[in-house]
């Protein structure tokens, strides 16, 4: 095999609202893929998602060859893992991946399984990180509580605001069936284990892709980063934590006061503040939500794949607070990227504009103009206050780059193509 | 429905501080006055409106008449943390006697931030580890969760933030704070932007020392950890001075009872008491980074008045000690403390009347307290409480506002001659707004008001307090809030710094205005200003503010408006998660 690709497709699934990336390095002799995140939380027009991520795992299957070398999960969330689910019948899209055996499979740190501890053991004397993942998982459950209790004020919220509640509960969800798969497809690939990476650290693929570095720019550790330490000072793990057991005990309606009499009708002189507490709980939910949905988004993989003078920068759904530690040690790496693809769904905060701004391959510019940015969205369904994609970006991302977009693929077509010679 | 005609003023029990502060193995209560009035099922007062419905489960729990007894007095513990209707009247209770507090250390009726005449109080909102105050929505929130079984709770036991004294306390008074101050929860820089929790803190806390059953349990947790080396029992009627020095009331006394209040509330109170004692005074605090965020910036106040608190009430004590060879009378000893309490929060609630309308800083605040408590106690000499808290706030980084006298109190007007008040009448200076303009208007040069922003009289407030002499001290406070809009492009012109990144088209507003006390006479007292033109306060208030303003901030909307009525429930959450904030504007594209 000769020892560096010559070529390198990267095929972006029209999966709506999440990723399905599959990279095929193409040797003299041979391809290897390297499949990047998996999973939709909005199919797109009508499609059901169950029975589109199904088509895509075979499609990924098919164009593997029945071999994949590497899985990377570049965080937990629904749009990015929901395709590693699997099925009691077998025939879950997660097991179509679990039969092509990937050599690697690759996960950020906050994903180890060591890091789980008893949910009720204190957190003194914990382990910075594994107060962090505790942390983390607190937050999932809480999710899982606000998605219960959004449905039960669903009647008293507007379509809406209902909506926005629904769609990031259930991405934040702990999506433990899709982790239980990666982690499994780590025990059965080479290294036995899922490789949980954090800034800095090999990669693992040195033997799966000669010829390929594979820089790992993100999540930091948290000795890394004395930013996220500063954040998670005191009891604000526990804070998640105790949302998250009031999530699990709420599953049904909470009952403070049980054989305590209800009022049948509200009162004419309730009726005003009732409405408003309904309405104030929405928006509470909603809040609730997005920070641990923010807080997810920055635990992604950042992965920086280099063969010859040509870079491709997968940064997952880093958001500001995971890229700032790259940008202070790796900006000169990052300058030269030829293909970007683009950082949360073209959201607000995932593309840093110092990141943006040392491109030098952007069109308009002194460089060789090149540069190619993929990405893979669907609009309108990440709420109205945070527009996604956002229109500025695509603006910029259109003006200075080749831009290819999931919504711009022609209708019904699973996927598109990009591909760079080296 | 019927109703209640109570026959006079009665006291109802209520917990003391939290279900889990314990006196002889059941929950310490204690009794607070609630008024004589009219009560409907809810409660339902002049005040307040108690409606217990919860927005999680989607139930609105029945409520019957309201006795006028105390229908809870031989209550057992279960039956407290139980039953509803406890949880009911407990929040009644406490709002009404923190709402008392101000009007008695005020000396007039106070009205709720939020306008209309009843707060709507909800003690089961929702199942969650929050609880606050809702201007948009005229309401104290208290929510509920389950306690998580690692701190040895029950089973399906749950914990309701409506039952802590120091909570109800602390979020009443963001309520009444915003009543008296209704431009303190404008954006600001980040001293009043902490002002309003660490305020909420102090009072709470105060509130809850102003018991004896508190006092007497803070007490007794120092002996009980100090006493055994020096032979003394819990429950001896004679202690020694020795073991409650300032240092053992608070490591042993104050730190022991954080230790025991509810468990599962730190994360929502902010554990302001433990931090109070734990934290080191250093005069590099009010400064240092690490204190600029406003959830923590709060307790730099908070600590600075609870200090001075157990150095005054240690003090107190070993004075106590001096006519008894070094040992003092429990109940003398509980008694001075709460006493002390009770003026220390009467001194801190008065201070409002002697805060500027807008902007308010520490310094400001430490002179208006120095100043309100001159002015009703000029003898200093029975607790020496503005000396200990001059130097309690100094030991933090916190000085009187430059320009005060040797006080640390404001001055009077630099040239009182030169105030007209000939087209004015002294009546209706005493209440109306219109008539308040008028004497602005007529001396704008001496009250420091720029004619070329929009000014409104905002308040005016005739008051009337009681001196320890019996005298009756009345006075009048009026604000005056001032307000321009201008581009950025327009700040240099009056010498203020355009923030970097700002662009020259954005639109800012600044704030400026003054606070006016008249004598009894219907004289100008004190003048306590805000300059809408004070380039170095607007100059750091925009740099404040364009750090905190979202990044996808819309350049068309301004800069330095926009109050959020939410604002303190999201202040709550992230004082309990700490999370990262937005990003900042420059970086992310």
């Amino acid at each position: 095999m000769s020892s560096r690709p010559r070529k390198v497709t990267l095929r972006y699934y029209n999966v709506g609202f999440g990723d399905c990336l599959l990279l095929a390095f193409q040797y003299a002799k041979t391809e290897r893929f390297v499949l990047v995140d998996c999973g939709t939380t909005s199919a797109p027009g009508k499609a059901d998602a169950g029975e589109l991520l199904a088509k895509v795992a075979l499609d990924v299957e098919a164009r593997c060859g029945g071999k994949l070398h590497a899985v990377v999960a570049t965080h937990r969330h629904k749009d990015h893992v929901e395709g590693f689910r699997r099925k009691k019948a077998g025939d879950g899209p997660g097991d179509v991946f679990l039969r092509c055996q990937p050599d690697a499979v690759l996960l950020p740190w906050t994903e180890d399984p060591d890091l789980e501890t008893d949910a009720v053991r204190p957190s003194k004397g914990l382990a910075a990180h594994a107060l962090h993942a505790r942390g983390l998982l607190g937050m999932q459950s809480a999710a899982g509580g606000v998605l219960a209790e959004a449905k039960r004020l669903a009647p008293a919220l507007s379509k809406a605001a209902a909506r926005r509640l629904a769609f990031l509960g259930e991405d934040n969800l702990g999506n433990r069936n899709a982790l239980e798969t990666l982690w499994e497809m780590g025990r059965r690939s080479r290294a036995k284990r899922c490789r949980f990476l954090h800034h800095g650290m090999k990669s693992g693929l040195e033997r799966v892709l000669p010829g390929v570095k594979v820089h790992v720019l993100g999540p930091p550790s948290i000795e890394q980063h004395p930013a996220v330490l500063r954040q998670r000072q005191k009891d604000e793990d526990e804070y998640w934590h105790l949302l998250g057991f009031a999530g699990r005990r709420s599953s049904g309606a909470p009952q403070p006061f049980r054989g305590a009499g209800h009022v049948a009708r509200t009162a004419p002189e309730h009726r005003w503040i009732v409405r408003r507490l309904e309405r104030l709980r929405g928006e509470q939910l909603y809040e609730v939500v997005r920070t641990v949905d923010d807080a997810l988004n920055n635990t992604s993989l950042i992965l920086l794949f280099q063969v010859g003078d040509q870079k491709l920068l997968f940064p997952g759904d880093a958001q500001i607070e995971n890229w700032q530690y790259a940008l202070e040690k790796n900006a000169e790496l990052l300058k030269d990227v030829r293909l970007y693809k683009v950082g949360h769904h073209g959201s607000l905060n995932a593309t840093p504009k110092s990141l943006w701004n040392g491109f030098t391959r952007k069109s308009g510019g002194a460089g060789s103009g090149d540069l190619l940015s993929v990405c893979s969205t669907k609009a309108n369904v990440h709420g109205t206050t945070n527009e996604v994609p956002r229109k500025k970006l695509v603006d910029e991302l259109e003006r200075r780059s080749e831009y290819r977009s999931t919504p711009g693929l022609p209708k019904k077509s699973l996927y598109g193509e990009v591909e760079i010679v080296i | 429905m019927s109703s209640i005609d109570d026959a006079g003023p009665h006291a109802w029990t209520i917990i003391a501080q939290d279900p889990s502060v314990l006196w002889n193995g059941r929950i310490l209560r204690t009794r607070a006055v609630v008024p004589d009035e009219r009560l409907l099922p809810g409660p339902r007062g002049h005040r307040v409106h108690v409606v217990d419905y919860d927005a999680s489960a989607r139930v609105q729990y029945k409520s019957g008449d309201e006795p006028r007894e105390d229908a809870f007095a031989g209550a057992g513990d279960a039956r407290l943390l139980s039953d509803p209707a406890f949880h009911r009247r407990n929040v009644y209770a406490i709002v009404m006697r923190t709402l008392a507090t101000f009007e008695r250390a005020l000396g007039r009726r106070v009205d709720w931030g939020s306008g209309g005449h009843q707060l709507y109080v909800v003690p089961h909102a929702f199942c969650d580890a929050n609880a606050f105050y809702s201007r948009a929505d005229h309401a104290l929130m208290f929510g509920y969760f389950p306690a998580l079984p690692k701190r040895g709770g029950k089973k399906d036991e749950l914990v309701f933030t409506c039952l802590s004294h120091d909570v109800v306390v602390h979020e009443t008074t963001h309520a009444l704070l915003d009543g008296l101050r209704e431009r303190f929860m404008d954006p600001s820089h980040n001293d009043q932007a902490a002002f309003h929790e660490g305020f909420a803190d102090v009072v709470a806390l105060l509130s809850v020392f102003s018991t004896r059953e508190v006092v007497g349990k803070v007490l007794d947790i120092a002996v009980q950890k100090a006493g055994k080396a020096a032979g003394v029992r819990r429950g001896e009627p004679m202690l020694p001075t020795a073991i409650l020095g300032p240092k053992e009331l608070a490591r042993n006394g104050l730190f022991g009872l954080a230790e025991q209040m509810g468990q599962e509330l730190p994360e929502l109170r902010g554990d302001a008491l433990r931090r109070s004692v734990t934290l080191r005074p250093s005069n590099r605090l009010y400064t240092s980074e690490q204190y600029e965020e406003p959830h923590v910036r709060g307790e730099l106040l908070v600590a600075a008045v609870m200090q001075a608190f157990v150095a005054c009430w240690a003090m107190r004590i070993a004075k106590l000690g001096e006519v008894s060879k070094g040992m003092v009378n429990r109940e003398r000893a509980v008694e001075d403390g709460a006493d002390l309490a009770d003026a220390l929060l009467t001194m801190a609630i008065r201070a409002l009347d002697y805060c500027p309308p807008c902007d308010l800083s520490y310094p400001d605040y430490l002179s208006a307290l120095l100043t309100a408590d001159r002015e009703l106690r000029r003898d200093d000499g029975r607790w020496g409480l503005r000396e200990r808290l001059t130097k309690s706030f100094a030991a933090f980084g916190i000085d009187p506002v430059p320009g005060s006298d040797a006080a640390g109190c404001w001055q009077a007007p630099k040239h009182p001659e030169r105030l007209v008040y000939r087209r004015t009448h002294f009546e209706s200076l005493r209440r109306d707004p219109q008539e308040v303009f008028r004497f602005v208007w007529e001396n704008l040069d001496e009250l420091h008001v720029d004619p070329s922003a929009y000014t409104q009289v905002i308040s005016v407030r005739p008051c009337m307090r009681v001196e320890p002499d019996g005298f009756v001290l009345h006075e009048t406070v009026a604000e005056v809030h001032q307000t321009i809009e201008l581009e950025a492009r327009e700040l240099s012109e009056r010498g203020i710094d355009v923030p970097p990144g700002m662009a020259p088209e954005q639109r800012v507003v600044l704030f400026g205005g003054g606070t006016f006390v008249f004598d009894e006479y219907g004289r100008l007292k004190y003048e306590i200003h805000k300059r809408v033109d004070d380039q170095k306060r607007q100059s750091a208030r925009l740099a404040y503010l364009w750090r905190q303003a979202p990044s996808d901030h819309d350049p068309s909307r301004p800069i330095g408006v926009g109050g959020d009525g939410q604002r303190l429930h999201r202040l709550h959450r992230m004082r309990a998660t700490r999370w990262a904030g937005a990003p900042r504007k420059e970086d992310v594209l």
